[in-house]
């Protein structure tokens, strides 16, 4: 389901984030990243980078009350996309640089452009460093 | 008579022909990496690097087409005309570092 429509200033990572101002990635500059994390297309830079905004690394998918969850999927240990969990256990993506939408599941956008989901983070609700970003 | 320096805009001749094929690499690189985050992705993109390789004559299309329809293109601009006005804080602000190019641009003549 489409719920935003495309916008070119953030991706997927942006999006999961929460930040609509910039588009992430951690090479191939100019695109931003997050200070002092490396600037690494692989799992771990990615954790890293989601580490600075609060998150951690999380065992399972499924929603839980008080968690704020992003899932990171990947190609060959190679990240392609970020999803954000909802209040309603749903998720949000952020498709390229085309619309955001809602999916039911994580399964949903796995397959051939996506690969599949490597990684899962949480972070408590009350925490929203994105702004501290530099 | 198309230039073959840097720099030099007085000379440039945007042929339809270039012009064309420009386009038609930009409408194929648009439609193509809409849907990939992975900046690395979209400038590897074959017409991405084909764009790149058609070097400083389009330059001031690019510019046009920055200006006109927005688009990253600040990689392209970047390798064919190796400068890059984009500080490192306005890195992936994606407004800014339009307007950053278009300044470089008009500085330069090119707009």
């Amino acid at each position: 389901m489409e719920t935003s429509p495309e916008d070119d200033r953030y991706n997927c990572v942006a999006w999961a984030a929460g930040d609509t101002s910039r588009w992430w990635w951690p090479v191939a500059s100019p695109a931003y990243w997050p200070q002092n994390v490396p600037r690494c297309e692989d799992l771990e830079a990615f954790e890293k980078a989601f580490e600075k905004i609060g998150y951690s690394s999380c065992s399972t998918q499924e929603y839980e009350l008080g968690a704020e969850k992003v899932a990171i999927y990947a190609k060959e240990g190679k990240p392609t996309h970020a999803a954000r969990q909802l209040d309603t256990g749903h998720w949000t993506s952020k498709i390229g640089e085309s619309i955001d939408i809602q999916h039911h599941t994580l399964s949903g956008l796995e397959g051939e452009c996506y690969g599949s989901v490597a990684l899962i983070l949480s972070r408590s609700k009350s925490l929203n460093p994105t702004s501290d970003l530099t | 008579m198309a230039s073959s320096s840097l720099g030099k805009t007085a000379d440039v001749d945007n042929t339809p022909a270039v012009a064309q094929a420009l386009s038609a690499l930009i409408d194929r690189w648009r439609t193509e990496t809409s849907q990939i985050s992975s900046s690395t992705e979209r400038i590897l993109h074959p017409a991405y690097q084909q764009i790149i390789g058609m070097g400083p004559e389009v330059v001031p299309l690019l510019l046009k087409e920055l200006r006109d329809n927005g688009g990253h293109w600040f990689w392209a601009l970047s390798c064919i005309t190796r400068e890059n006005p984009v500080s490192d804080e306005d890195e992936g602000n994606v407004p800014k570092m339009r307007d950053v190019w278009l300044d470089w641009g008009k500085n330069k003549g090119y707009l």
